[in-house]
Parts: C-alpha cells; sequence; structure tokens
C-alpha cells in the first residue's frame, strides 16, 4: 500500500466519522422532550426518559416518570385531562381546555407531523 | 499523490453535500417557528418549517381570535350570539359568507350538517365545562329538534341581514374552525411560507410539502384508543387540509350507551349509525369541517356518494366493528397503522 491510499482511507473515514457523528440518532431529534403550555407560554421543558419530576401550578399537577406523563391532579370540572391517561411517545397531548394547558411529547425527528382527530 | 488526495477530498466533500441536501439530517428540522394558543375554544398549533415566520403566525392567530369572537355562539356579543339572541341581525361580510356557506353545504347535506342545531345542542350540552351525565327526557329533544331547520334561516344579501324564525339558534361549531383554517393558510400563502402544518384543535392543515421535499404524515386518531394520540392511519398529504368528526370527541355514558356530540337532526339524538369516526381530504377546509359532520351523520354508503359528488374531496370512515372505508382517491395515500383495523 502506498502512503497516498492511507492518506485517502485516513480522509475518506474522518468524513464517514464526522458525518456519522453530525447525524448520529442523539441529534437527529431522537431524544424526545415533555413540553408544558399554559396560556400560550411554554412553563416546562424536560427529557421524557431518564426523569423523575414534575410540573404543577395551583390547577394543575403534571408527572413526568419513566418515559411516562399524566395529568396527577386538576381542579378543572370535567376532569378530561385526568381521565386521559398515559401518553409517552412524540406527537401525543394532554389538553386541559378550563385550565389552559397543554403536555405535549415532542422530538425533531418524530413519526408524524400531525394528528386529524 | 497529491492528485489522489485531491480526489479524495472532492469525493468526501461531495458526500457531505450530498448528505445535506438530502435534509435526512436535524438541519432540516429544527428551522421551525411553533407556537401554541387556546383559541375556538380548542388547542390550536400553528408550525412554520422556516426560522422567521413569527410574524406570520401572530397573524393568523389574531385573524383565527378574530373568527372566534365574530362567530362564537358562545359570546354573547358575537355576531352569531347577537343573531341568536334578537333573531335577527347585521352580519358582517365574512361572517355572512360563512354562514351562507353553511347553509349551503346544509342543503347539499341534506340537513345532515345543519348550522341550525343549537336547540339541540344547547338541551344536551354535551362536552361543556361541567360534566353532564343525563339523557334530557323524549319530549324536551322533540321540542328542541322541531327548532332544527336550516331552511328557515332568510338571509339578505343586500343588507348583510340574517334572520332566524322563533326560537331557532345558530351554532357554527361545525364550520368555524374549518374557516379559521382556511383564513390562517391564506395568511401563510401570502406570506410565501412553502412548508408549514396548522392544527386547530385537530383540523390539520398541510402546507406545502416538508422541508425535505416529501409529502407531510398525518396521522388520523384511533377513534378507540386510550390515551389520546394513537393512530390507526397515516395520510399523504400536501396542500391539503384534513379534518375529522368523531364520537369520542365530547361524549358521556349512561346505561351503556355513548351519548356524543354529533346529533342527527331528524331524531334530536346524537347520530347512531356505526360511524366512529370520519375524516375528510379536501383544498378547502371550511368544506371539509362541514362534511366530516354531514358524513358522520349520514353513514357509510350515503357519506361516502356524497364526498364523492363533490369535486376534489375524499373520506375515510370508521365504523364500530373496526372496518375503514375510503374514497378510491385516497386510497393510495392511505398507510394502515394499526392491525385492529382493516381497509375495505
Amino acid at each position: 500500500m502506498k502512503k497516498g491510499d492511507l492518506l485517502i482511507i485516513a480522509i475518506l473515514l474522518a468524513t464517514a466519522a464526522l458525518l456519522f457523528l453530525a447525524f448520529s440518532p442523539r441529534d437527529a431529534g431522537g431524544v424526545a422532550y415533555v413540553v408544558v403550555i399554559k396560556d400560550g407560554r411554554q412553563v416546562f421543558r424536560e427529557p421524557l426518559h431518564g426523569t423523575d419530576t414534575h410540573w404543577a401550578d395551583a390547577h394543575n399537577r403534571v408527572v413526568v416518570r419513566d418515559g411516562r406523563v399524566w395529568m396527577e391532579w386538576s381542579d378543572c370540572a370535567n376532569q378530561v385531562c385526568v381521565h386521559s391517561g398515559e401518553i409517552g411517545e412524540a406527537g401525543q397531548q394532554i389538553v386541559c381546555l378550563p385550565n389552559r394547558v397543554m403536555v405535549r411529547i415532542e422530538a425533531a425527528n418524530a413519526a408524524l407531523d400531525g394528528i386529524t382527530y | 499523490m497529491k492528485k489522489h488526495v485531491r480526489k479524495a477530498v472532492a469525493v468526501a466533500a461531495a458526500l457531505a453535500c450530498a448528505v445535506a441536501a438530502a435534509g435526512c439530517g436535524p438541519q432540516a428540522g429544527e428551522e421551525r417557528t411553533t407556537r401554541t394558543r387556546f383559541l375556538l375554544g380548542t388547542v390550536v398549533t400553528l408550525t412554520a418549517y422556516q426560522s422567521d415566520a413569527g410574524e406570520t403566525l401572530d397573524r393568523a392567530f389574531e385573524r383565527i381570535g378574530q373568527i372566534e369572537d365574530e362567530m362564537s355562539a358562545h359570546k354573547p356579543d358575537s355576531q352569531i350570539g347577537r343573531l341568536n339572541a334578537e333573531g335577527t341581525a347585521r352580519l358582517t361580510a365574512d361572517v355572512f359568507f360563512v354562514l351562507e356557506r353553511a347553509l349551503n353545504m346544509a342543503a347539499l347535506s341534506g340537513g345532515a350538517f345543519d348550522p341550525t342545531v343549537l336547540p339541540l345542542s344547547r338541551l344536551w350540552r354535551i362536552g361543556g365545562e361541567t360534566k353532564q351525565i343525563k339523557v334530557p327526557p323524549a319530549d324536551e329533544v322533540e321540542k328542541a329538534r322541531a327548532l332544527v331547520d336550516y331552511k328557515k334561516v332568510a338571509l339578505d344579501g343586500e343588507t348583510g341581514t340574517a334572520t332566524l324564525e322563533k326560537g331557532m339558534g345558530v351554532d357554527m361549531g361545525g364550520i368555524a374552525k374549518g374557516y379559521a383554517a382556511d383564513e390562517a393558510w391564506r395568511i401563510f400563502r401570502e406570506d410565501g411560507v412553502k412548508s408549514a402544518v396548522l392544527d386547530l384543535g385537530g383540523n390539520v392543515v398541510a402546507i406545502g410539502t416538508r422541508p425535505d421535499g416529501r409529502p407531510w404524515r398525518i396521522g388520523i386518531r384511533d377513534p378507540r384508543a386510550q390515551p389520546e394520540g394513537a393512530h390507526y392511519a397515516v395520510l399523504a398529504l400536501s396542500d391539503e387540509a384534513a379534518v375529522t368528526s368523531g364520537d369520542y370527541q365530547r361524549y358521556f355514558e349512561a346505561d351503556g350507551l355513548r351519548y356524543h356530540h354529533i346529533f342527527d337532526t331528524s331524531t334530536g339524538y346524537p347520530a347512531r349509525n356505526g360511524v366512529v369516526s370520519a375524516t375528510i381530504v379536501s383544498k378547502d377546509s371550511t368544506t371539509a369541517d362541514a362534511l366530516s359532520t354531514a358524513v358522520f351523520v349520514l353513514g357509510v354508503d350515503k357519506g361516502l356518494a356524497l364526498v364523492e359528488s363533490v369535486e376534489g374531496t375524499e373520506a375515510l370512515v370508521v365504523t364500530e366493528d373496526k372496518k375503514v372505508y375510503a374514497t378510491p382517491g385516497i386510497r393510495d395515500r392511505v398507510e394502515m397503522a394499526s392491525t385492529e383495523y382493516t381497509l375495505q
């Protein structure tokens, strides 16, 4: 093998490595986030996985644990949000209309661009 | 040797460019502007796949808020609120236009979609902020049903006046979201946004294509899945609106029966013909909104026949036994996403 061949191989390998890093799953949006929006403002954003946390105000309490998210408590009259159950996939959401709170799971490379319901 | 090195660099650079151009990287998805507001009694999320679309989003939200203020039957000060309270009202051009379209859709569907459904929705109060759990007495249902008739709305195009008969009421809930989506769509188009998804409480508009040039992938909610968000099929859409009516959106259960918010105006009771979800795809969200209600009420056969008679519209209907019926024009753009459902 010539010295030049080695150099060519090295350049191609380096490029491949760089491309791999640039487009690795982590950077390509594989990480999902739990987002809470209240009155149109984002009030909470944490990774879905590896988190044991919650968001709460005087009217609602959202729990994030082991890759699952649910509305633990709400002071609204219809309790639709509490009965929505758990979510854990990008694109899913829980809404509390009376208190104007929305919880959704976001990921840059989600399988869907929207859901009609 | 140097020549070879230059060649290798060129190959590497070409490779990098190809990957970047293919848009498979995060760059394609990260350049976006997205905002959520609570409007029209639901959640509205507008997302433009470009970084500088803030003003477009603001203008669209403002227009949607304006439509809510004009057309909400729950707001006594709205034009529709005044029409219902006083029996007659002068309407601004756009409210008149939407009411006229609603009445046309009512005529087209033989009243399966009917904007004068308010006496029924008021009586049943399904999906309000307080929990309704009672079925109203049959005589009250009949009294309310008798007040529902789109043919009794008088429109005067010269003065822009609408007049109702005594006791009647207009509820634009089955069409205003669709119109608001069309108006937001117009604003995005005027501002030259080439790639965006609008979601007005489940009324979706897929503008242009994804940033990578492929059609948008829009799921249709699985009508029987808990939690919300699971989907039974995926549609490939481009410059199209999709609207779904389902029995799972607002309902209560009594004596083992589900009472949802879409009324059969010929009986006064929630429509019960085996349909649990009806999705309409169209270039026009206002049409899609009204048709989704009409198809839900008409059932599979009459519903699909109606959709096929309207140019540029397609439909997918799900029945209780998890069968999916589709118009021919949409079949090759449907990807089933749940093994529980079978496309007929």
